[in-house]
């Protein structure tokens, strides 16, 4: 029996490396089948891993909208959609929020709030511009007031494209979110793994 | 209804004689009123008349001056007041009505960012939607030049 596919279902630790999960103590022959299903045991997996799988299933995200696509963003948050089903909770503080959703026109009043918001959150905190205000200024991209696209403003992460966002955007984009958590610090980057064995290689050649 | 409209214009026809009052067709009565009384008027209809809530204080542009238009409501009564100020463009000074219905306060505010009408009087004179630091000039007004640097408008090609 493939031991470590069973672990995995169980504890659901989503695309961590096979070698990242092991079970302690034991080869795979010695245990016996079926125990698995009841009692996963002791697990190990390294640190990033653990911490990824944390922050990607627990993020909080600031009650805060701006504009129409708050709207939307309640209806995901709602329970038709719901965001639960994510670990996401609405948070009104942002000490305590992990994920801000710029949901809305932001305008240049509101700019230097969105910025303080940001600021005050603690770290690791992430992004989504949700909508086409958030993203390039949208429909209102020549008002008099508005900055186009809330990168202007702060660093985001994920951009939902849409006016307003269905729901189900806005659930890709936290997918998005949660893929691009769970490789962090874990995988090197293609382009950086080529540049290493294009180095080694010249090395070599030396 | 309109007893208490017919009351509602005699006692301010008898009190300022140079008002102009009329009836709208939704039972609503309109007083044109020259800007130097606003304060007087405004303080004798809260307290003589029972005109208690302030709907809202709206600006108007009409090019060569601007207006003031309060939409007052009687919650004892059920009456409604709707009083038109007109104001110079260029010299846009208007007595405060916010001490006298503190709802006028943010009102005020938006007409003082999008008309540039200044309240004198007005507890709390800061931009209300516009940047603290704005330079650009008031954008409700018919002559506003948006002063930003013009942005090419994106458009994609299917
Ligand atoms: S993208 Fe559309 S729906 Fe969203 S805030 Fe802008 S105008 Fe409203």
């Amino acid at each position: 029996m493939d031991v470590s596919k069973k672990l995995r279902g169980t504890v659901r630790i989503q695309e961590a490396p096979m070698t990242d999960v092991k079970v302690m103590g034991s080869q795979e022959s010695e245990i016996a089948p079926g125990v698995w299903q009841h009692a996963p045991g002791v697990v190990t997996t390294s640190l990033q891993t653990a911490l990824n799988w944390g922050r990607q299933n627990s993020m909080w995200y600031l009650t805060f909208g701006l504009a129409c696509c708050a709207i939307e963003m309640m209806a995901t948050g709602g329970s038709r959609y719901d965001f639960d089903r994510f670990g996401m909770v609405p948070w009104p503080s942002p000490r305590q929020a992990d994920l801000m959703i710029v949901s809305g026109t932001v305008t240049e009043k509101m700019a230097p709030r969105v910025r303080t918001l940001w600021e005050q959150m603690a770290e690791p905190r992430y992004v989504i511009a949700m909508g086409a205000c958030a993203t390039n200024g949208g429909p209102y991209h020549q008002g008099y007031n508005v900055v186009d696209g809330v990168d202007k403003v702060i660093p985001v992460d994920v951009y939902v494209p849409g006016c307003p966002p269905r729901p189900e955007a806005l659930l890709y984009g936290v997918v998005q979110l949660q893929r691009k958590i769970n490789v962090a610090g874990k995988q090197e980057p293609e382009k950086q793994k080529q540049e290493k064995v294009e180095s080694e290689a010249v090395k070599e050649d030396v | 209804m309109s007893e208490i409209n017919e009351k509602v214009k005699g006692r301010l026809i008898e009190q300022f004689p140079g008002v102009e009052v009329s009836e709208t067709e939704f039972g609503q009565v309109e007083v044109k009123a020259p800007k130097e009384i606003i304060a007087d008027l405004a303080r004798f209809v809260r307290e003589e008349l029972d005109f208690d809530y302030l709907t809202m204080v709206a600006g108007v542009d009409y090019i060569e001056y601007l207006q003031l238009v309060y939409h007052i409501r009687s919650l004892k009564d059920y009456a409604e007041l709707i009083i038109k100020v007109d104001v110079d463009s260029e010299n846009a000074v208007v007595a405060s009505v916010a001490p006298i219905w503190t709802g006028a306060n943010w009102h005020e505010r938006e007409a003082m960012d999008m008309f540039g009408i200044q309240f004198e009087g007005h507890p709390d004179p800061r931009p209300i939607l516009l940047p603290e630091d704005w330079q650009g000039g008031h954008p409700l007004r018919k002559d506003f030049i948006d002063k930003r640097p013009k942005r090419e408008r994106q458009f994609r090609t299917r």
